[in-house]
Formats: structure tokens, C-alpha cells, sequence
């Protein structure tokens, strides 16, 4: 139907948009923020945002340190996106690995790596994440690396079955009567039919990482404390929420935004991608 | 007989799958760069005597005696004693566990009941205002994590509206009596109606913030299967047989429909219970997540192997369960 089409792209389109906004900001965040994210103005503390106190000094408001709230925001996509970006990436690169290499070699390697999987995920992420923070260490690196032990099972599970179906199609089956490698198989039929469901996929990763690193940093656990982001600015501002809610606000604000444009884009994207399933010859 | 086998498959693969947690667990924390006996004494201590403290942690044995050590109390349910707090580390952790429990029930239960409730309204008014309407805030309810939702109700419900309580399980000020340390359930076996009332303000918005992901799998699922049935051809021929609808509906529709529910609250409980762990944090609940924070922080390695081992004990029961119930209820699956 005509309006389920345009429907379908004002998703992609408009959570897209945002998403490329966030990465904008993210990147240019030293240019324009107009604080050091880091700058103190103990006078000047917890000021809400200038549509509240009317000081356009500080667009946002002021933390209980009375750092800028406004330019702390903008940094706060820095850490999140590289997170998301990082971490998604390296998850979906092991994930799919394994995944083709369990569905499309020998049923034993498979089963294996399925039973690997399935211990994996009794395992409870959260308290995992925990531990591997108190392994590795604080800091960004080490979150994504958290990201990527954990979830990598997510890409494997999923790729595996598909790739069980996409073995008995007849491209492939046609591809092995010409004689075609399996490695070959793998890299011209069977990896470009998976691209629509990795994209879909990579952005629902990119969701879950960058929660993961607002989660982490929320609990100490993730930025060094010297740098900003919206899980420690949400922690920071719930310790004054009685009397500001606005430090927690904005950083959860921020947060929800790019997490749901992530899911509608990952949705959008995967309404288009169902009933056509184009076979890439 | 074929049933006596796959039982015991599944409760082999559930074992295996334990013991590979405890190996883990155990892996996990003597790679760590932390030694636990510094942690726990002051900075000008004699080397000597930090050997020493190592050696009756059980420290210094080597790597393989530690695992066997670690393997055989875990048969005998001894989890070690707690390097910090002086006790065997399952009993410090089964006091905390209730209140977890009870978190998890709260939301399990506010999740199914929710999710069901508003999974058949979508359906008996499907594609109208309201389904739309149920299909979008439930797409949002299980995008946005469970934690985010928590913070905001403290935010909009304990800051802005300041209507419930964010912190702790009950009024510091109301005295009762830790029975089953069920603070719901102890106030009713002690019919203390301000504490009942207390304790569920306080249990309330935690719960709520854990349920909303689960309630928006419910209604999705629920919804996309009764639909799925509704079309059915035993439905058709209840139909031309004169049968009420609301009988079709509910006796015949939903009892099929109900099926894969089960199976995705069996398959969420375990995101439930991880989510719990910064819902304790948020909210003061002095749960086994706090317990494991702390102890993380203080590398009190028996407390903190001990934990993991219960959470994926308790996933692994409760998948189990779902299994077993699943089987039960589904003349049509094998064996196998």
C-alpha cells in the first residue's frame, strides 16, 4: 500500500536524520560547545535550563558542580556513539563469523558453538558486564570490549539459522554444481543475502551498546570520571533530583532520543527488507 | 518413556550448562588484576603477613586445587565464606535474595497481567485507534531499557509529581518483623496493613520499570498470535456452529494463543532478573544486585562467584520450568 510505503521511509529517513545529527554533534562537540565540559562554576550551580531561569549563560543549566550542562550533553554523544559504533561493530564481526561458519560447515562445530551460545546467555549480562569492568578496568575501550564478549552471541544465533536456510536455496546448491569453494559460496551468494538482516541487526547492536555505556557509566563503571557522559551526568543529577530535576533530565533525554531513532531506524528498515528479500546473484 | 529421556536430556544440558557458569564465574575472577587480600588491609602492611592473609583465603593454593576446592564445595552447596563480611557466602547472599525475588515476582507478575490485558484489547480491536495507539507505546516500552524507565519514574513520580516512594523497600519508620524477608508477604502474615500498604508503594515503581520491556514482548506476541489463530479453521467452524463469541475468544482462541507467551516470559525472565541489578541500584533495594556491586568493587571473589552461579541457577530453572510447562501444554511437540 501506497502509505505503508511512505510510512516505512519517513522512519528510516527521519530516524536516520537523527541519528546523523548525533554524530555531527559528537564530532564536532569541541568546536561548539561553549564550555569545557569539565569547567566548574561553583556559583553558578544548579541552574535550570534558560527556558526555566531565564539565564541564557548556560542554555541547559548548570550541574551541582556548576559545569554546563548543555556542553556536557554535546560531549556525552562522544562516548555513547563510539561505544555503539565500536562495540556493535566488533560484535556483529565475531557473531557472524561464527554464525556462518556453525550453519554453513559440519553440524558438530555447529552444535558446539550453539551450546557455547546457549551457556553464554544463561549467564546474566548485566552482572557479566559488571565483572568484566572489575577485570579490565574503567574506562571506554574496556565497555566496548564488554559489549562485544557479551553480545556477540545475538549476530550468531540469528546468522546461523539464516544461513541453515540460505544453504538449500538453489543459488547455492547451483553454486556448488559449478563447483563453486565454500568459501567462495560464502562470499558471493551467501554473505550479500545476509547485508538487509545484518543492517537491521547492527542497528538494533548500536541500541543495546549505547544503553550499555549509558548503564556502565551510570554505575562508575564506565567513562574515568574526568570525562562526560550521559550515563554519569543521570547519575549525577539524581543525587539533587529533589531540588532540580533537570540535571537528570537532559542527559536521559538525550539518551532516549538517539536509543529510539536507533529502533525505529532498525524497524523501518526491516519493514522494507521483509517482502523483499531480494536474492543478490 | 520417549518423555523419561528427554527429561533427563534436558536436565543433563542444564547441569552441563551450570557447571560451565561455574567455571566461568571462576575463570573470570583469577585473571582479575585486584588481589583481594590488599583490598581488604591498610596500605602499610607487611608483605608477609598480606601472604599470609592470601594463604588462608585459600589464595596461594595453586590455580588447579583452587578450581577442584571450588567445584566440590559448590556440590556440597558450600559457596566459601565471604573474604568481607565473615560468613559463608551463600548465606550472606540468600538473605538478600528475597528482596530481589520479590522485585522480579512484582514485575513478572504487573508484566503478564498488563500484557495480556492490553495484548487482547489490540486484538479485538485490531488495526483500530487504540491497537495503533497500544502497538507504538509498546514498540517504546521495550526500546527504551529497563533502567532508563527507572530513572525517569524517580524523576517524574518521586521529583516532579512527588507522589511515591524511590527509595528502600518499606518506611524506615514502620517496624516489622523479617519472617520470610517477602516484605509483601510479611506484612500479611502479620496483618500490618501500613506496612502492606508501605511496602507496596515502595515495590511499585521498581517493579514497573522492570515490567514495561516484558509488557510490550507480551502484547507483541499475544497480538500477533491470536491474530495468527483467529484465522484459523476451527475457529471458522466454531463460528458457523453458533458459538459465543467471547467463548471463542477466550476458551478456545486464547488458550492456544497463550503458548508462545509462555515461552517468551520464560525466555525474558533471565533480562528481568539482569535488569534488576541497576533497578537496586536506582532505587536503595537491598537486593543481590547491590550485593553484587559491592562485592565486585571489593573482590570478595565468594560472594561474587556465588552470585553468578545463583542468577544462572535461577535462569536455568526457570527456562527448565517453561520448558516442562511448554511440553505439558502442547500435545503437538516430539520429544526430541
Amino acid at each position: 500500500m501506497r502509505s505503508l510505503q511512505i510510512l516505512g521511509s519517513k522512519k528510516i529517513l527521519v530516524s536516520f536524520v537523527i541519528l546523523l545529527a548525533y554524530v555531527l554533534i559528537g564530532m564536532s562537540a569541541p568546536y561548539i560547545a561553549p564550555y569545557d565540559p569539565n569547567e566548574q562554576h561553583y556559583q553558578d550551580a544548579y541552574k535550570p535550563p534558560f527556558f526555566t531561569s531565564g539565564d541564557w549563560r548556560y542554555l541547559l543549566g548548570t550541574d551541582s558542580l556548576g559545569r554546563d550542562i548543555y556542553s556536557r550533553v554535546l560531549y556525552g554523544a562522544r562516548p555513547a556513539l563510539f561505544v555503539g559504533v565500536v562495540g556493535a561493530f566488533f560484535a556483529a564481526l565475531i557473531g557472524v563469523s561464527l554464525g556462518i561458519i556453525s550453519g554453513y560447515y559440519s553440524v558438530r562445530i555447529g552444535e558446539v558453538i550453539m551450546r557455547l551460545v546457549d551457556i553464554w546467555l544463561s549467564l546474566p549480562a548485566v552482572v557479566f558486564s559488571i565483572c568484566l569492568i572489575a577485570v579490565l578496568g574503567i574506562g571506554l575501550g574496556n565497555v566496548a570490549i564488554a559489549v562485544i564478549v557479551i553480545d556477540w552471541t545475538r549476530f550468531a544465533r540469528v546468522v546461523r539459522s539464516e544461513v541453515l536456510n540460505l544453504k538449500e536455496r538453489e543459488f547455492v546448491l547451483a553454486a556448488k554444481a559449478i563447483g563453486m569453494s565454500g568459501f567462495g559460496i560464502i562470499r558471493k551468494e551467501i554473505l550479500p543475502n545476509l547485508l538487509p538482516l545484518l543492517t537491521v541487526l547492527f542497528t538494533l547492536e548500536m541500541s543495546i551498546a549505547i544503553s550499555v555505556e549509558v548503564l556502565l557509566s551510570f554505575a562508575g563503571l564506565g567513562v574515568k570520571p574526568t570525562e562526560p557522559s550521559w550515563g554519569s551526568m543521570i547519575a549525577e543529577g539524581l543525587t539533587y533530583f529533589r531540588t532540580s530535576f533537570w540535571g537528570a533530565c537532559i542527559p536521559l533525554i538525550a539518551v532516549i532520543i538517539i536509543i529510539l531513532a536507533l529502533n525505529y531506524l532498525g524497524d523501518g528498515l526491516r519493514e522494507r527488507m521483509d517482502p523483499r528479500l531480494l536474492v543478490i546473484r | 518413556m520417549i518423555r523419561g529421556t528427554y527429561v533427563i536430556k534436558r536436565l543433563v544440558a542444564a547441569v552441563l550448562s551450570l557447571f560451565g557458569v561455574a567455571t566461568i564465574a571462576f575463570v573470570l575472577f583469577r585473571i582479575v588484576p585486584g588481589d583481594p587480600a590488599r583490598l581488604m588491609t591498610a596500605p602499610g602492611i607487611k608483605a608477609e603477613d598480606i601472604e599470609r592473609l592470601r594463604a588462608s583465603l585459600g589464595l596461594s593454593d595453586p590455580l588447579h586445587i583452587q578450581y577442584v576446592n571450588w567445584l566440590s564445595g559448590l556440590m556440597h552447596l558450600d559457596f566459601g565464606r565471604s573474604y568481607w563480611l565473615k560468613a559463608p557466602a551463600l548465606d550472606v547472599i540468600l538473605e538478600r535474595l528475597p528482596a530481589t525475588l520479590e522485585l522480579v515476582f512484582a514485575s513478572i507478575i504487573i508484566a503478564t497481567v498488563l500484557g495480556v490485558i492490553i495484548g487482547v484489547v489490540s486484538v479485538m480491536k485490531a488495526g483500530r485507534l487504540s491497537d495503533k495507539v497500544a502497538t507504538s507505546a509498546s514498540f517504546i516500552g521495550f526500546s527504551i531499557p529497563d533502567f532508563l524507565w527507572g530513572v525517569l519514574f524517580v524523576i517524574i513520580f518521586g521529583g516532579l509529581l512527588k507522589l511515591l516512594p524511590v527509595s528502600g523497600r518499606i518506611d524506615p519508620a514502620i517496624s516489622l518483623k523479617p519472617v520470610t524477608n517477602f516484605m509483601v508477604i510479611d506484612s500479611i502474615l502479620q496483618v500490618n496493613f501500613i506496612a502492606l500498604q508501605s511496602s507496596l508503594t515502595h515495590l511499585l515503581l521498581p517493579s514497573l520499570a522492570l515490567a514495561l520491556g516484558l509488557i510490550a514482548i507480551i502484547h507483541r506476541t499475544l497480538r500477533s498470535s491470536l491474530l495468527d489463530i483467529l484465522q484459523e479453521d476451527y475457529i471458522l467452524t466454531d463460528r458457523s456452529k453458533g458459538l459465543p463469541e467471547w467463548y471463542i475468544f477466550f476458551v478456545r482462541a486464547f488458550k492456544n494463543g497463550a503458548l508462545p507467551v509462555l515461552t517468551i516470559i520464560g525466555v525474558q525472565i533471565s533480562f528481568v532478573i539482569g535488569g534488576s541489578v541497576i533497578i537496586e541500584l536506582i532505587y536503595g533495594w537491598p537486593g543481590i544486585g547491590t550485593l553484587s556491586l559491592i562485592s565486585v568493587n571489593r573482590r570478595d571473589l565468594p560472594v561474587v562467584q556465588g552470585i553468578i552461579v545463583i542468577y544462572s541457577l535461577i535462569t536455568i530453572i526457570i527456562n527448565l520450568a517453561v520448558d516442562f510447562l511448554y511440553t505439558k501444554l502442547n500435545p503437538k511437540i516430539t520429544y526430541g
